[in-house]
């Protein structure tokens, strides 16, 4: 556990805090993470635990401890802490009342999700806000947006929110389930939710700075998706050709071979204008089809990408963001599962794990992030929370 | 257009699933092997490619014309989330752009907002600060800026001054409120309004106060007014002028009243103007009485005092300017009138009493004056006859006195002649006489005769020495003597002296002893040798018993050569009895006792003449000294070098076998000589001139010694036959030469030709020793 320290002087108590637990008993997790976030009044909590937890018991034992301080999460795919990239673990996000003013909704039945539910739900959100807000709401808010990553509605879900909140950058990841595909939850007012997403509008008087990166190069290889299941998120044939086999002849390896790894490391992205958005794929079904974490239609044209350089990309994000608002404090980092399985696959888990602890990178490992409004993947989202700049 | 897949070869899965590709890389196998079944499966594979293609082009073109906007499905979703994200994006780099723009142009308005601020306010403090009264119009004459000294100025009168305010305004307010009084500009009046206030314009306020304008156009076509307050500037003037004049009139006034002259000053009205004290001492008023503007002529006719002034004529018709009147109580005074060119008049009347006063006596002393002059030139032709007479007189005693002086002269001229001619005259034969009684001397001859011949020199001797002391005596009273001065070695002296002296010491049976030195003197030789002789003579003769000394000491302020004896001595009240002529000291009758008595007054007249101080000392019964004081003397290079040369020679050579050549006119000195020199062993040629040398020249070869007389006959000296001797028969040798004659002449003479001088009269034994001497040092030189 590491307590960050404010960058502002005679500030003694710092505006984020976070803490890891890897203990498996909930109730012992949920008292270590209490103790090192209770510090000072938080506005909210936030957390990313392992979906191997016990959920029942966990959201109860979180109740319990936390109380009446406003506690939101997910499940992830693999976490990221202090320590970098962790694993079975529950990793949180305390935020200072002095300097966060935080509103949290829950959007579920997101099959049945309109506009109209969207508009009052955000008005509603942003009127709180405006209410015990710590800066102007203009200039000095985000919002974070945390979605069931098996739901296939983000796209339409967050076209609606980001129309909403305007100028508000949104930012956010789909829960994970380490790999499983089968259980991804949200966490919202002691219990966990699933198919629905949490938006999570906060106010701060830090400074901040929202970022999404890549490291995906494009090569010439071409796979027109001939025909797909936009619903399912399911490509049936590219050059009209299974899906599957084209995609293993693409890359020059057996369908059997097909898992998770070689999707992280033959990565599929699609071009709109002049840039290339990573189109993840999630499995192969049992009719050679591929399921893919997002938005896919027939006649679209798939790019074969190749992976660039993850650390590099890393080193002139933190750069990047280290020259607008300063060393931060904390970064709330949604890393896609992609990047760590291609880490692992490249023996590269060590480096970037440090890399991530050394900047304070605090997040989990996502099946999708949103950024403004765009839902990607095999990206690493996120926002860097720097020293007060407003009042202090 | 076809779409490219590369294809990896590197792990092909099977044969069997032969790749549907588009590029078809089939080796193409030779036409043998190609066979129908081959071709087929190649037309297989290109109807599958062809209707792959086929589809994916269906679902382009389905895509395409569907349009890309759609917005329902998720995917349409994604595509517009992203074009948003794209034009979001842009817009929020332009926006930020613009941000930055509008932020940089706000910080160079603010800053230069505050520039304008800062300068508005420097040039706020700038015309606060300035003294005057400060405004500032623009182009359209309104009033841009004003001091608060100018907004003062105008609210004393009541008007509030607000920019914009047109300058014509402020004109209007400035007549309507009669400001100002008057102005001083360019003779124009105050109505004028086009520039009534103009550059430099002074102008007075209704307050009293004054003002200076300066007006100045600025850049833009505004104007710049000042407004100076030169209020105290012009009564600080007024009241330096004020004070200047007061000054300038108390000074008038005072010069007037210390004039001695009364002045009066009348204007151009007959009025009185400026008078002073005089005046009114004069007129007999007093000055309270006199009031500027009193009417002269009326002042003036009650006094006595004329009334003059330009318009007076005199008896002429002329105009008179000058008038002098005698008044009542006998003062004279002088009028004068001085018409100005302003119609005014100054009079001055000046007393003149005691100038006239003055004149009267003056013509009298003149005329005194004259009377005088004739007197005194009476007089003085009176005194000037009396004075040539005296002049004459004096000429002729001049002259006659000229004569004495002469006659004088000739006296004392032919007194020396009868000296010279006596000395000489006198004392030849002497001379003659004692020669032949020493050669008598040198004869065998019995003992009676012998004592006969004895007293005979020695009478002949005492004659002699009397008359050469008479003859000494009359020359040194004749004042003949002039002393020969030289510098030379003591000793050389003394030791001839010892030498004399030593015999004739032994003789009486005293002891003598000479103390040599080596003191140099400088004195006549043959004078001191005189005195020292005197000295060595006198201490033998008064010394019965005992010794005599010669010595020299040394002192500070000479050589003192004493004689030291242990005679009878000398009762100091006889001390300087001794030196006075024909004194001698009681004594009885010896032999040797012969003596005028003039031994020591010769010598006292010599140490005069010398200048030698000569000392007695003496205790009757102990012993005598006498001393003589001569001072110190420097040889010369050449005499040193002689003086070394004569330590050396100690020893006189006998003459025995040498050859003398006597040369005198006088026969029987050459006789006497002769007789002498031979029996003293010499060989001996004489010879009475330089004939009689000439005749006898080959006997003359080799002479060791001449002796020769200065005077020979016929006006020839011996000088003159030894320079021909030796010139034309080449005959020389060492010379000694005798004469009578001591002049200092002669003797430099001699001893310029280097040879020996002595006088007569002769001694014989004196002779010897020179002559030894002579041969001696001609030895030494050879």
């Amino acid at each position: 556990m590491f307590a960050t320290q404010p960058i502002a002087s005679g500030s003694p108590l710092p505006a984020v805090l976070s803490s890891v637990s890897h203990d498996q008993d909930v109730v012992m997790a949920a008292e270590q993470l209490y103790r090192n976030l209770q510090v000072q009044p938080l506005s909210l909590v936030l957390f990313f635990c392992a979906s191997q937890y016990d959920l029942e018991a966990l959201s109860k034992a979180l109740k319990a401890r936390f109380g009446d301080i406003p506690l939101v999460g997910c499940t992830s795919a693999g976490e990221i802490s202090d320590e970098g990239y962790t694993q079975g673990s529950i990793t949180a996000i305390g935020f200072s009342a002095e300097h966060f003013a935080i509103e949290v909704a829950l959007f579920n039945q997101l099959a049945d999700f309109s506009f109209s539910d969207a508009q009052s739900l955000v008005h509603g959100m942003l009127e709180g806000c405006r209410q015990k807000q710590v800066a102007p709401i203009m200039g000095h808010s985000f919002a974070l947006a945390l979605l069931d990553g098996m739901s296939v509605r983000e796209e339409q879900l967050l076209n609606v929110l980001n129309a909403q909140l305007g100028s508000i950058p949104l930012l956010g990841g789909s829960a994970g389930d380490d790999l499983h595909f089968r259980d991804t939850y949200v966490y919202y007012q002691g219990q966990f939710h699933s198919d629905a997403a949490i938006l999570i509008l906060v106010n701060s008087r830090c400074r901040f700075e929202v970022f999404s990166i890549d490291h995906l190069i494009d090569t010439e290889d071409k796979l027109v998706v001939t025909e797909a299941d936009s619903n399912q998120r399911r490509v049936i044939e590219l050059n009209a050709a299974p899906a599957a086999e084209e995609y293993a002849r693409a890359i020059g390896l057996s369908v059997e071979q097909l898992d998770p790894h070689v999707f992280a490391m033959h990565p599929l992205s699609v071009r709109i204008g002049d840039r290339y958005y990573a189109r993840a794929i999630q499995k192969v079904n049992g009719d050679l089809s591929l399921t893919f974490y997002c938005a896919v239609e027939t006649g679209i044209v798939l790019t074969r990408s190749r992976c660039g350089d993850l650390a590099e990309g890393l080193e002139s994000l933190f750069e990047g963001i280290r020259r607008k608002i300063g060393p931060p404090q904390l970064v709330i980092g949604y890393d896609c599962i992609f990047r760590r399985l291609e880490s692992e696959q490249r023996a590269l888990e060590g480096g970037i794990s440090s890399l991530l602890s050394r900047n304070r990178v605090i997040g989990f490992n996502t099946y999708g992030e949103q950024f403004n409004g765009m839902h990607l993947n095999q990206t690493f989202t996120g926002v860097a929370l720097g020293g007060p700049d407003y009042g202090s | 257009m076809a779409v490219k897949v590369a294809r990896q070869r590197s792990t092909p899965l099977s044969e069997a699933t032969a790749e549907p590709g588009i590029d078809v890389l089939i080796d193409v196998p030779s036409p043998q092997q190609q066979s129908q079944h081959q071709l087929q499966q190649q037309l297989d594979q290109a109807r599958t490619e062809n209707a792959k293609l086929h589809k994916i082009n269906r679902a382009l073109m389905q895509r395409v014309e569907s349009g890309a906007g759609r917005q329902e499905g998720a995917y349409g979703n994604f595509e517009h989330a992203v074009f948003l994200a794209e034009q979001v994006r842009e817009q929020t780099l332009a926006l930020n752009s613009a941000l930055e723009e509008i932020k940089q142009s706000h910080q160079a308005l603010k800053q230069a907002n505050h520039q304008a601020q800062t300068a508005h306010s420097n040039l706020q403090d700038a015309i606060e600060s300035i003294s005057d009264a400060f405004v500032l119009y623009g182009k359209d004459r309104r009033l841009l800026l004003a001091n608060s000294r100018f907004k003062q100025f105008w609210q004393a009168s009541g008007v509030d001054i607000r920019p914009g305010v047109h300058y014509e305004e402020m004109m209007e307010l400035a007549k309507k409120g009669r400001l100002i009084e008057r102005y001083y500009g360019a003779g124009k009046g105050l109505g004028t309004t086009s520039a009534p206030l103009g550059d430099g314009k002074v102008f007075r306020m209704r307050g009293g106060g004054w003002l200076q304008v300066s007006q100045r156009k600025t850049g833009d076509g505004g104007l710049v007014v000042l407004y100076k307050d030169i209020t105290s500037l012009i009564e600080n003037e007024r009241a330096l002028r004020e004070r200047e004049l007061a000054h300038k009139s108390r000074v008038l006034q005072h010069t007037l009243d210390n004039l001695s002259q009364s002045v009066v000053l009348v204007n151009a009205f007959n009025q009185l103007e400026t008078w002073n004290q005089r005046f009114c001492e004069l007129i007999g008023r007093p000055t309270k009485d006199l009031k500027q503007g009193d009417s002269f002529t009326q002042l003036m006719a009650g006094t006595e005092v004329s009334d003059l002034n330009p318009c007076s004529r005199d008896a002429d018709g002329k105009p008179c300017l000058r008038l002098e009147q005698k008044l009542s109580d006998g003062r004279i005074l002088e009028i004068c009138t001085h018409p100005l060119p302003s119609g005014e008049f100054v009079n001055t009347y000046t007393d003149i009493t005691e100038r006239s006063r003055s004149a009267e006596a003056l013509t009298q002393a003149y005329q005194h004056l004259e009377l005088r002059v004739d007197a005194r030139t009476a007089e003085l032709t009176q005194v000037n006859q009396q004075l040539l007479q005296e002049i004459d007189e004096r000429r002729m005693i001049g002259n006659r006195l000229l004569e004495a002086k002469k006659e004088a002269e000739q006296a004392n001229q032919s007194k020396t002649k009868f000296l010279a001619a006596a000395s000489h005259d006198l004392l030849q034969p002497m001379n003659a006489a004692r020669l032949f009684s020493a050669s008598l001397l040198e004869h065998p001859l019995q003992d009676r005769t012998r004592a006969l011949v004895q007293s005979l020199n020695y009478s002949l001797e005492d004659v002699e020495s009397l008359l050469a002391a008479l003859v000494d005596i009359s020359k040194l009273d004749a004042g003949v003597v002039k002393p020969d001065i030289t510098a030379f070695n003591a000793d050389h002296l003394l030791g001839n002296l010892a030498n004399e002296f030593q015999t004739l010491a032994a003789q009486s049976c005293l002891d003598f002893h000479w103390v040599p030195s080596t003191a140099v003197i400088k004195t006549d030789s043959q004078l001191l040798a005189r005195i020292l002789r005197n000295f060595l003579s006198n201490a033998l003769r008064y010394t019965p018993l005992g010794r005599v000394v010669l010595g020299c000491r040394r002192t500070a302020a000479g050589v003192s050569i004493q004689v030291w004896d242990t005679g009878i001595g000398i009762a100091l009240d006889k001390q300087q009895e001794i030196f006075e002529e024909f004194n001698r000291v009681q004594h009885d009758n010896s032999d040797r006792d012969k003596g005028l008595g003039l031994g020591l007054a010769i010598v006292d007249k010599m140490s005069g003449i010398l200048g030698h101080r000569v000392s007695v000392r003496s205790q009757p019964g102990v012993g005598s000294c006498f001393s003589v004081l001569v001072p110190y003397g420097q040889l010369d290079q050449s005499q040193q070098r002689e003086a070394s040369s004569h330590r050396h020679q100690s020893s006189y050579l006998p003459l025995q076998g040498s050859r003398v050549l006597v040369l005198d006119n006088e026969q029987s000195i050459c006789q006497a000589m002769q007789l002498l020199l031979e029996e003293w062993g010499c060989e001996v040629v004489t010879a009475r001139s330089y004939d009689d040398i000439h005749k006898q020249s080959q006997w003359l070869q080799d002479l060791d010694l001449i002796v020769a007389d200065y005077h020979l006959d016929h006006q020839q000296t011996g000088l003159d036959a030894l320079q021909r001797m030796a010139t034309e028969l080449d005959i020389q040798a060492p010379v000694l030469m005798i004469t009578a004659n001591y002049s200092n002449d002669l003797k430099q003479q001699i001893r310029a030709f280097g040879y020996q001088l002595m006088n007569k009269p002769v001694r014989p034994a004196k002779l010897k020793a020179v002559l030894q001497h002579l041969l001696s040092r001609a030895v030494e030189q050879e």
